[in-house]
């Protein structure tokens, strides 16, 4: 081996050495997280196309969020079981963890078969794992793995995406500030009395299938 | 014609680079990016509803009157063409630069990750010639833009440089992909010569990416060929082991065969070497050379006329397909095909550089043809280009 080539291994070895310093999510809490955010479901949907129902195969945590001014410390937003006001729209609670993934060496292909898009064989489809946009990353080693993943800062957004929707309807939620103020309840309530939708003023799956947001 | 992906733009209070979604008020609605992320599209939103859109904290917002846009957040000029920017976009900008870089278009075929300048190859033909570079920033940035990729998009690929000099950081993109895009098919544009020496490949298998594809070139059965054309010693011995500590990993594997003067000599024997020695690889093309670059420069060692190869690449095609290894042509135009030829044609140059001639207009098979690269001109225009007026060929 040339010395030349073998300083270039060694450089390449030397990019190669953080990763010991990187800390990495288990498997375990990777899959719980998985799990927990099972169907975001942000995939195969035409983006223009408004197709109904919206959030058929996600779960709505966030049905029974009624207005109130803060935001803090509501651990109840997790709590499926909580038989609070919305219960109308409640889900089924998550499935089981999926199975470890495993990847098989991948047979030959026939013969007579062209080439088409690279297929994953059944047995390495991982299960839909939208992960949240902000999954962690494993660079930094202070970041752990959010299980399970934040609610209320996503709850805010939810807020802020169904207060939009509404003022493009031509409602008035108030500010968009991501709380649950009593205009956007008012607001809610009025959208979904003009929709035939059950008047509930909180975020029911139909209010936001209807309103065109994607759980 | 594609949009252009760099665009002439003006920033206001923009503090540092960002990469942001751009979206108008549809597009938070329905699918809720990080507004911290975002780029507020403001001239898409109706005028009675800015105010009150503005609230939101975006991470900026785009408008072609930025100086009556009251907001706290960095404001960015719209740039002409106004389509320039559309949601579901994603675009980088910098306090430094009046530019914005359009990382990813919504819709377009030809979306990529790419993970960096360096490389260790110096090919004659390379399309994207190397540049020294600290690239750490490179691995951060793309994490951040694989969030913001659209959940559906069908593939992306990976390019440089060469994506392995990253190392773990590689390890961490393909990571992120696999979590945030699992259904996405995922191209990575290799040599494979950084597997041949280390554990990347484990590491890699580690990730469990479900739809990963590693793209690796190989360009001769013997390595004379193969280490002149990328210029680099040993490139061949260390490119064949890492394509088997690839396979040893589970990993898919196309191998591609870019076509110019040095290649096609060997053409068929290549094509007996990937059969019996690399008889696990998923795919094999076989690619036109694409005009630009280090190609431009070494025309005279590289050129031959793909009408002048046929005979080679026929022989090449029939006896992989013969045996069971999946052959497509890439970027070469269906007309300087042999007929037995054109079904193994993919319409494969990504929208954004893919052009047609004049004397595409009149022909038929125009709408299943992979056409030509934009930088095409004369001296690597084929001699037989031609509209062909057929009623025989098979849609």
């Amino acid at each position: 081996m040339s010395s030349s080539l073998k300083q270039q291994l060694q450089r390449l070895a030397g990019l190669l050495i953080p990763t010991m310093l990187t800390a990495l999510p288990s498997q375990a809490s990777a899959m719980a997280v998985a799990g927990a955010a099972a169907d975001l479901g942000l995939d195969g949907i035409d983006p223009l196309i408004l197709q109904d129902p919206l959030n058929q195969d996600s779960q709505n945590l966030f049905a029974g969020h009624r207005s109130h001014s803060s935001h803090r410390s509501h651990s109840s937003h997790r709590s499926h079981s909580s038989s609070r006001g919305g219960g109308y729209s409640y889900s089924p609670p998550p499935p089981p963890p999926p199975p470890e993934p495993v990847i098989e060496p991948v047979p030959a292909a026939p013969a007579s078969s062209f080439y088409s898009a690279p297929q994953t064989p059944a047995a390495t489809a991982l299960p839909k794992a939208s992960a949240p946009a902000r999954t962690p990353v494993v660079r930094k080693p202070e970041t752990a793995p959010r299980n399970p993943p934040k609610q209320p800062e996503e709850l805010q957004l939810l807020i802020m995406r169904v207060q939009a929707a509404l003022l493009r309807l031509g409602y008035d939620p108030g500010a968009i500030d991501g709380s649950m103020t009593s205009a956007t309840s008012t607001a809610l309530w009025a959208f979904q009395t003009d929709k035939g939708l059950d008047a509930t003023g909180t975020m029911t799956t139909e209010t936001l299938n209807a309103l065109g947001v994607k759980l | 014609m594609a949009l252009p992906l760099v665009l002439k733009t003006e920033t206001f209070s923009l503090l540092g680079p960002m990469t942001l979604k751009a979206v108008d008020g549809e597009e938070f609605v329905r699918h809720g990016w990080p507004p911290g992320r975002s780029v507020l599209l403001l001239d898409a939103v109706p005028e009675d509803q800015r105010s009150s859109l503005l609230q939101v904290p975006w991470g900026a917002v785009m408008s072609s009157k930025p100086s009556e846009v009251s907001t706290a957040a960095p404001v960015l000029r719209h740039p002409d063409p106004h389509q320039g920017v559309r949601p579901g976009d994603i675009i980088e900008v910098n306090p430094d630069r009046p530019m914005l870089r359009v990382l990813y278009r919504r819709g377009d075929n030809g979306n990529v990750i790419f993970a960096t300048e360096r490389c260790n190859s110096f090919c004659l033909m390379c399309s994207q010639p190397p540049r020294e570079e600290a690239d750490e920033w490179r691995v951060r940035q793309n994490i951040e833009l694989v969030d913001l990729i659209d959940r559906d998009e069908p593939s992306l690929a990976i390019t440089g440089g060469e994506p392995t000099l990253l190392g773990e950081g590689l390890v961490d993109i393909i990571r992120a992909c696999g979590r945030a895009l699992p259904d996405t098919d995922l191209q990575v544009l290799s040599n494979g010569r950084g597997f041949a020496d280390s554990d990347l490949a484990l590491r890699v298998r580690a990730v469990s990416h479900p739809k990963l594809q590693w793209n690796i070139p190989l360009y001769a059965d013997v390595s004379a060929i193969h280490d002149y054309v990328v210029q680099s010693a040993s490139a061949f011995d260390q490119t064949i082991r890492g394509l088997y500590k690839l396979a040893e990993a589970g990993q898919r594997i196309e191998i591609r065969v870019v076509l110019h003067r040095p290649t096609v000599a060997r053409l068929a024997g290549l094509a007996r070497f990937i059969y019996r020695n690399l008889s696990f690889v998923r795919h094999v093309a076989l690619m036109g050379i694409e005009p630009i670059g280090f190609a431009r420069a070494n025309h005279a060692a590289l050129w031959i006329d793909p009408v002048d190869y046929q005979g080679e690449l026929s022989e090449a095609v029939t006896f992989l397909h013969g045996n069971g290894i999946p052959v497509s042509l890439y970027n070469l135009p269906l007309c300087v095909l042999r007929q037995d030829l054109r079904a193994f044609a993919a319409r494969s140059i990504s929208n954004w550089k893919n052009v047609y001639l004049p004397a595409c207009g009149a022909c038929s098979l125009q709408k299943r043809c992979a056409g030509f690269f934009a930088s095409i001109d004369k001296k690597w225009t084929s001699h037989g280009v031609t509209a062909v007026v057929s009623e025989g060929e098979a849609p």
